[in-house]
């Protein structure tokens, strides 16, 4: 059996655990032996950090699902000796944000309001996950109901650290799922993205992320931040399991109205060798100009390394046929402005269902009415990231504030989505930076709400326009911190991105 | 659309305004250190970025598209929505089970003090 199984791909383990040359369950203890050698103490509601708990991982909520995870191994390797078809993620470790339910298995959205809450069913893109024979090791941390670009916010500690460095942030809010692949805690993730809530701690942690173009995938089961902007994706090693994980979970599905019925193509089978050769081949590269001069969107002495990085990129797609052409993306320095209304004011419509009647916390407070018992609940429940989103939101969306922000935000949103679509008539995609820095220091700027969300600035134009989008790693900047490119295509143009991400990857291996 | 009439609307949370909005969203406030977190945080946000969105540069462009529910058009590429009919959950107890307090499957809540009615 080869050592370190932790370390290889899903499309590796796959032919490996097929092939019979290890079974499901030794690759499901590698996994578990290497969680318990690096995860440290996972996520809890009333942990203080210690010393210790500064060198490890922390990427999931506790508790992890390793028994079940050991029997549905079990029975994937009966399968195979059956001859059965174990599906095409059969014996795949992986690990998902919790802020999708998982049928009898607590989800918490990273919240105390959840603490006990414990989901009588599976949301459509776990099923799918499960039914295509993958392994449930756990929930990984995020930011409390995603609200935050370093997964600090969550209510469970300790904190999620970076894996390339634990004194860095993994990024947010997919935080622990991106560490989860990194540190080899889990062959893959789930992860939902917003404003980047997949490709920036794709980036920081060096994986690959995907926000499928919205509608691409189902949202059913997902615990809404901004519905008209969340997205759910894969967290991989390599470009090859992206594809492989979105293989599986996209399609429409009957419990999302907004799940569209667009084919799904097959994209491992997109991703040969001769395939991608003949799609980069006077493919032309779009290079929006206002991501890299713009000073409200970078600073060339802050992204130095990061800059000449995607200039390294460029040259590569040049080397292999493609042409690379400066297009402008004229309102992006407005994304970030309307994504503080549009998410805001949705925000606060999803969080009213918790009020402590139908699922959830309930204050214990003596109350003499209703109002006071949501207000109780909701005030003990919620951090303090939630209750400023909540109230920004009902400020933006209260008389004489929505006819000028809310309606100006939706139009800003369409004319975001117009730069797209005329820079789509003359390229095939655009490549960008995925973050303006690398991963920053815990408790760099935590608590610093403009600050925070600004670290979305280049990632969340793509949830406005709802274009699908990759991140990819792409060097390591002068600390040794994973640099991420990213690449922005049409919409359910996934195929391409794929292909020219998976071109880059083995270029620059 | 006209909207050069309309005044401007005020990007400021002082005190009084921070007690409405709690009020409204069911948060009470519970330390003064908080409250001032929020404030600040609140303000930062207004004036830092949510003003831009104001921005009177924009005023044209925005004049001349119309607003977006999602980004991408979704009407023609949705399966159509279904029948308008009844789809019990095949186990109600189950979500009943989540609720703090359940009796006779309803959900137990304190009395409602009306207002008006």
């Amino acid at each position: 059996m080869p050592d370190a199984l932790w370390r290889y791909s899903a499309t590796e383990l796959r032919e490996m655990i097929q092939s019979r040359q290890v079974s499901a369950v030794e690759v499901c203890e590698d996994l578990i032996n290497r969680i318990e050698s690096v995860e440290g103490r996972s996520g809890g509601l009333v942990q203080q950090e210690d010393e210790i708990d500064t060198r490890h991982i922390h990427a999931f909520i506790h508790p992890l699902s390793l028994e079940s995870a050991r029997k549905k191994a079990d029975s994937i390797d009966e399968m195979i000796s059956r001859g059965d078809d174990p599906g095409i993620l059969a014996g795949i470790p992986f690990a998902v944000k919790d802020i999708f339910c998982v049928k009898d298995t607590r989800t918490t959205a990273a919240s105390s309001i959840l603490e006990n809450y414990v989901s009588p069913y599976h949301s459509t893109v776990v099923e799918r996950i499960l039914a295509a024979g993958g392994i449930l090791l756990g929930k990984t941390n995020l930011d409390e109901f995603v609200y935050g670009s370093s997964t600090e916010s969550s209510a469970f500690k300790p904190v999620t650290r970076n894996p390339v460095d634990p004194s860095r942030v993994p990024g947010g809010s997919s935080g622990g799922s991106a560490a989860a692949v990194a540190a080899g805690e889990a062959v893959l993730s789930l992860g939902s993205d917003t404003a980047g809530s997949i490709r920036q701690p794709a980036a920081f942690c060096g994986v690959v992320g995907l926000k499928p173009t919205y509608g691409r995938v189902s949202r059913w089961g997902l615990i809404a931040m901004a519905a008209s902007l969340d997205c759910v994706g894969p967290l991989t090693r390599n470009v090859k399991d992206c594809g492989l994980v979105l293989q599986v979970i996209a399609g429409q599905d009957s419990k999302d109205w907004t799940s569209v019925t667009e084919p799904v193509p097959s994209y491992p089978d997109l991703l040969s060798d001769a395939a991608v050769h003949h799609t980069l081949k006077g493919l032309k590269i779009g290079w929006p100009t206002e991501y890299f001069e713009d000073p409200e969107l970078i600073n060339p002495d802050e992204s130095a390394d990061i800059l000449r990085a995607i200039e390294r990129a460029a040259d590569l797609y040049k080397s292999l046929g493609a042409e690379i052409v400066p297009v402008s993306l004229p309102h992006t320095s407005y994304a970030i402005p309307a994504y503080f209304v549009i998410s805001r004011v949705e925000l606060a419509s999803d969080l009213h269902r918790f009020d402590g009647v139908k699922y959830g916390h309930r204050t214990n407070q003596p109350v003499d009415d209703l109002y006071e018992m949501y207000e109780a609940t909701r005030t003990e429940g919620f951090g303090v990231q939630p209750k400023q989103r909540v109230l920004m939101g009902m400020h933006v969306s209260s008389a004489g504030y929505a006819d000028q922000l809310y309606d100006r935000a939706l139009r800003l949103r369409a004319l975001i989505r117009l730069d797209f679509h005329r820079a789509f008539e003359k390229v095939d995609l655009i490549m960008a930076a995925t973050t303006p820095t690398t991963a920053f220091p815990l408790g760099g700027i935590f608590g610093d709400t403009v600050q925070m969300q600004n670290a979305d600035r280049l990632t969340v134009p793509a949830n406005h326009a709802g274009v699908p989008a990759i991140s990819l790693p792409c060097g390591l900047d002068s600390s040794g911190l994973p640099i991420g490119l990213q690449l922005i295509g049409p919409d359910f143009r996934e195929d391409r991105l794929l292909q020219v991400a998976y071109a880059f990857e083995k270029e620059n291996n | 659309m006209d909207r050069n009439d309309t005044p401007r609307p005020a990007l400021h949370i002082d005190t009084k305004r921070l007690k409405q909005l709690q009020k409204w969203a069911a948060i009470a406030p519970q330390s003064d250190e908080e409250d001032r977190y929020l404030i600040q945080e609140l303000n930062n946000q207004l004036k830092d970025m949510v003003i831009k969105v104001l921005d009177p540069n924009l005023d044209a462009a925005l004049e001349a598209i119309e607003p977006t529910n999602y980004g991408v058009d979704l009407t023609s590429r949705c399966a159509p929505m279904r029948e308008d009919a009844v789809d019990p959950w095949p186990d109600p107890d189950a979500l009943l089970d989540k609720a703090p307090r359940v009796q006779d499957g309803y959900f137990v809540v304190p009395v409602s003090k009306h207002e008006s009615l």
